[in-house]
């Protein structure tokens, strides 16, 4: 039985549309999408550019919102909330990884994910430093915790965000190529936190790609074309060391 | 010189389109400076081209020379080089009085001497109504005193002379340029209204009524001897040498003393005004285009591997800030020359300068193509670093994806707050913040300063004012009132004059001009001798620490020193006592200098003063009413005794001052509007940059849940830092600006001394800090409208 039909439920998507614009400019960003997330499992998202993949990965998230249909997280509907509830069921439940790291400059390693923490308040104050320790850990950057993003490689700085990402305990982790600006090497080992982290934690982790290598370590690989979800497939989920470009 | 390209003045059109805001921010601190260096410039040009032509048509004198012998003293001069014309008159101090619907006012005015007929060459008259000329029994009545008392052709004025009371038809009123502000005496420089007048009458008349020969002599000069210094210092020295008691120049003269200060003040707010709000644009301006210049690196880049020329693309970026700068000039302009047109006919109705004197407008020209040159200039310099950093920019580095940020690790900001590492992250963030953009955080500050100062030097004026004149009614001037007699003032005038109902004290004074001599400069001004334990009086020094009388030997004000450089206490002078032929010449030392702020004067016990001069007479009494009296009634009663000539309200005076301070407030608050515009216009511009600058940040953490507060505290908090790091050199610079005005201003009339309340340093920087903290409002709205999942996609810049 695949992961997905074993788990809870993190997030539902039922008959989701997303139109930009209006009139000739109109883009159909995505057409009746139905979509559940499970705890525990790693879901590929492939697409080719403008397929509507990432803008699927913003909706389920609840920074961008759906023209019309029904979006839930841990139950509770998305529709119709206002900019600080959605930040709110962020808050709780839901983590991003972005291509980019976007990282704060002027912080080091260790100051990236605490002051997430500290902002979000989903950690103790007497647990804080605890807390950043061990997700510092989880990501193998002990030892460059007192460093600062221009002083590490970009693969280090993924593991940062990762680790910023995992600090407030989120059911759900949301990443946007997030080895799109790494080698294979480095990918590979981000790929495996992320697979360990979901297999460990019970989270879902979704990530969104063109690459299609990737899509050998999910559990669940949805092509997504033209704003569609065109095919579904489950499947046994190799290790992030297959993974190849 | 090429056209500039069209794709580009597109882009700049949409650019100046997206930044509105900021733009709008930037054109709007061009026009304020521009439009009140437009008002101040014009403002000067207009009142002094027209105080220049009351003195060219009425020909006011260069020198004024009292006492001595004026007649030889005028026809010598006469002969020199660079003397135009000289005249001989009669100029004297009477008792006066006046009846009007609302009563009989006792005033001392002065009678001068004038033609019956003609148009002097040196010191003549406008005539507003009626006469040119004085008939023999008829005076012409200077405008103020005609308008104090709605005195007009028909009515008449009786003058207390040594030829006995004197009732003159007033035949016209005039304007002189001598009296455009009233002032008896550089020391009187302002006089409770109804207390003193002028009146012109016939140089026979004025011989008569005051019993005393001509006494003044007048030189004008020529243009060449005005630009030769050494003519007005030889004619200076020979009047001193004839005997003159009292020697003033253009500049000494009591009235164009005043007036000149004051329209000075508007040629120094024509270059102060504009260096301010223009510097800050300045700033803004750097500091917007600078970011704009990183933000859009690979596009230039881009341009730049087309083959795009790097003087293309520095003018672009040059363009935006040179638009700003013609744009506000443009507007700032037009707005200034009107309010010029308002302001400089609102100064001279205050101060009576007749129409037909005045000389408004053409000098648009000139304002215009300095206020274009001031802007362009400021904004240009402005754009140039980073227009010059986009032209030079190599296309290969440009086209890179991420920008290396230029500092890796802590900065320098961090190390200036101490316990740092123990701090939370989001506190070492904010303060790391502040370090991240040094020439930024550093504009941003100057900034905030730059507001800070236009604020507090205003604001510490006024308070300097309040201060001087609570010093000067409460501490020196202690009486509340004077009381001149015809005669000696006896015992008996002195228990009924202290007798009046609301009268508490009565003392008796001896008053006499006195002129001081030392190191070969003569001062002119009054001396008064007190009772030894006087109440009238307060003696003290710059420190506020009292002063004793001395038993022999003089005090003087230290506003002396403006004149007489080089006098010091413990110094002895020569002390000419009196007037006309009954002078005496004594040598006296300068037992000590006093503050008065208001003012110069020579004090001495009353005993002292009467052994030098033994036939002075004694017919001034002063007096202090209880507390609650009526000012008013007190007046009246005392006016009306027997051998009273006059009576002065000191009182009065002290509401004289509180009714010039009330526009000063006016000015103080349209000071604190203009430093709050410039606030927020720095301040928004900054943190809009800021906001920018870090939306990638900002909208990770927005995408992680944090809640728009704490976004707030985070970047507003990082704002108010460094506005707060401008408001210390704000207010240091602030007091030191404002010492240095008010150096400007300090003279023997004047002796502005800085004073500033604490809680006017507190309110001035609270009231910086609440335009800061409101001029975030926009960008963090800006923030709570951020388009989330479109900026985390961005690549850095």
């Amino acid at each position: 039985m695949a992961v997905a039909e074993q788990s809870e439920s993190i997030a539902q998507l039922t008959g989701v549309t997303k139109t930009f614009g209006e009139g000739e400019a109109e883009v159909h960003a995505l057409r009746g999408v139905d979509l559940t997330l499970h705890a525990g499992e790693v879901v590929v998202i492939l697409g080719p550019s403008g397929s509507g993949k990432t803008t699927l990965l913003n909706i389920v998230g609840g920074i961008e919102a759906a023209t019309s249909g029904e979006v839930s997280i841990g139950g509770t509907a998305l529709v119709g909330m206002g900019f600080e509830e959605l930040a709110t069921i962020r808050r709780e439940n839901v983590s991003f990884i972005f291509q980019f790291f976007n990282l704060i400059q002027t912080l080091t390693a260790a100051e990236n994910v605490q002051v997430i923490a500290e902002l979000t308040e989903r950690v103790d104050r007497a647990d804080l430093d605890g807390r950043v320790a061990s997700v510092i850990s989880d990501v193998d950057l002990t030892d460059r915790a007192d460093h600062f993003p221009g002083q590490m490689s970009g693969g280090q700085q993924q593991r940062v965000a990762i680790a910023r990402a995992l600090v407030t305990g989120p059911k759900l982790l949301l990443c946007d190529e997030p080895t799109g600006a790494l080698d294979l090497d480095t990918g590979r080992t981000v790929l495996a936190l992320l697979q360990r982290t979901a297999r460990d934690d019970q989270r879902c982790v979704v990530i969104v790609t063109h690459n299609q290598g990737i899509a050998v370590m999910a559990d669940r690989v949805l092509r997504v074309h033209d704003g569609s979800i065109a095919d579904e497939t489950v499947q046994e989920a190799g290790s992030a060391q297959d993974v190849n470009w | 010189m090429r056209r500039p390209h069209p794709a580009l003045r597109t882009k700049l059109r949409r650019d100046i389109r997206r930044t509105w805001p900021l733009f709008t921010a930037l054109v709007v601190m061009v026009m304020l400076g521009i439009a009140l260096y437009g008002a101040a410039d014009n403002s000067y040009r207009n009142l002094q081209g027209s105080y220049d032509n009351a003195f060219e048509v009425q020909g006011f004198p260069d020198l004024f020379v009292t006492g001595g012998d004026v007649e030889a003293y005028a026809a010598a001069a006469a002969e020199e080089p660079g003397v135009a014309a000289t005249r001989v008159r009669t100029q004297a101090d009477l008792p006066m009085q006046v009846t009007s619907d609302e009563g009989t006012d006792r005033f001392v005015g002065r009678v001068i001497g004038y033609p019956e007929s003609g148009t002097p060459e040196v010191a003549s008259l406008t005539t507003l109504s009626g006469a040119s000329n004085p008939a023999p029994g008829s005076v012409l009545l200077e405008e103020h005193l005609a308008g104090t008392f709605g005195l007009t052709e028909g009515d008449t004025v009786t003058l207390a002379t040594a030829a006995g009371e004197v009732e003159a038809e007033v035949a016209g009123v005039v304007s002189s340029a001598e009296y455009l502000w009233p002032a008896p005496d550089r020391q009187n420089i302002i006089v409770p209204p109804k207390s003193f007048g002028v009146v012109f009458a016939s140089e026979a008349d004025a011989l008569t009524w005051s019993g005393a020969p001509e006494n003044q002599a007048l030189v004008l000069l020529t243009e060449e001897g005005r630009a030769d210094p050494a003519v007005l210092e030889g004619l200076r020295s020979a009047a001193v040498a004839a005997g003159a008691v009292e020697v003033l120049d253009r500049e000494q003269q009591p009235s164009n003393a005043l007036l000149q200060e004051d329209i000075s003040g508007f040629e120094q707010m024509a270059v102060a005004f504009p260096a301010l709000f223009l510097s800050a644009a300045a700033l803004v301006l750097y500091v917007l285009l600078t970011r704009r210049v990183t933000e859009e690196r690979q596009v230039i880049g881009t341009l730049r591997a087309a083959g795009m020329r790097g003087r293309t693309i520095g003018w672009h970026y040059m363009s935006y800030g040179l638009l700003a700068g013609v744009l506000g000039a443009l507007l700032g302009l037009p707005i200034g020359m009107a309010m010029a047109g308002g302001m400089s006919r609102m100064y001279a109705d205050i101060i009576g300068l007749p129409e037909q004197l005045t000389i408004f407008g053409g000098f648009g020209g000139r304002t215009l193509v300095v206020g274009l040159t001031f802007a362009v200039l400021a904004t240009g310099l402005a754009a140039l670093a980073p227009a010059r950093r986009a032209a030079r920019t190599l296309p290969a580095e440009a086209m890179r994806g991420e920008v290396p940020t230029a500092h890796v690790g802590r900065t320098w900001s961090e190390r200036l707050v101490p316990r740092m590492g123990s701090a939370s992250a989001t506190w070492r963030m904010i303060v790391r913040g502040i370090g991240r953009n040094t020439k930024r955080t550093v504009f941003s500050a100057t900034g905030v300063a730059l507001a800070l100062i236009l604020v507090l030097v205003s604001w510490a004026m006024l308070d300097t004012m309040d201060n001087l004149i609570s010093v000067q009614f409460d501490d020196v001037s202690t009486n509340n009132g004077q009381v001149l007699y015809a005669e000696p003032v006896t015992d008996a005038q002195v228990a009924e004059l202290a007798s009046v109902d609301g009268v508490a004290d009565v003392e008796t004074v001896l008053t006499m001009p006195v002129s001081v001599e030392s190191g070969g400069q003569v001062y002119s001004t009054q001396m008064t001798g007190y009772d030894p334990d006087t109440v009238m009086h307060g003696f003290i020094d710059e420190g506020g620490d009292p002063v004793a009388l001395p038993a022999d030997g003089v005090l003087i004000d230290a506003g002396i020193t403006a004149q007489l450089k080089d006098l010091e206490p413990g110094d002895t002078v020569a002390l000419t006592l009196g007037s006309g032929p009954g002078t005496t010449t004594v040598d006296a030392q300068v037992a000590d200098f006093t503050y008065q702020p208001l003012g110069t004067f020579v004090s001495a016990e009353k005993s002292w003063l009467a052994a030098q001069v033994p036939d002075a007479p004694e017919t001034t009494a002063l007096l202090t009413t209880v507390d609650g009296a009526d000012p008013d009634a007190v007046r009246q009663d005392a006016s009306e005794l027997a051998g009273v000539l006059a009576y002065v309200d000191t009182s009065a005076l002290a509401d004289v001052y509180d009714e010039y301070s009330g526009l000063f407030y006016v000015f103080i608050g349209a000071m604190l509007a203009l430093g709050a515009a410039m606030a927020f216009a720095i301040i928004f511009t900054t943190m809009t940059v800021n906001i920018v600058e870090r939306r990638r940040e900002l909208a990770t953490m927005r995408a992680a849940g944090v809640s728009y507060r704490a976004i707030s505290r985070v970047v507003g908090g990082e704002n108010l830092l460094v506005a707060a790091m401008g408001v210390v050199p704000g207010l240091i610079l602030g007091i030191v600006s404002a010492r240095f005005m008010l150096q400007t201003y300090s003279s023997d009339q004047f002796t502005l001394d800085l004073y500033v309340r604490p809680l006017t340093l507190l309110l001035a920087a609270l009231a910086i800090m609440t335009v800061a903290a409101l001029s975030q409002v926009p960008g963090l709205r800006a923030v709570r409208k951020m388009d989330v999942a479109q900026v985390v996609r961005e690549r850095a810049a």
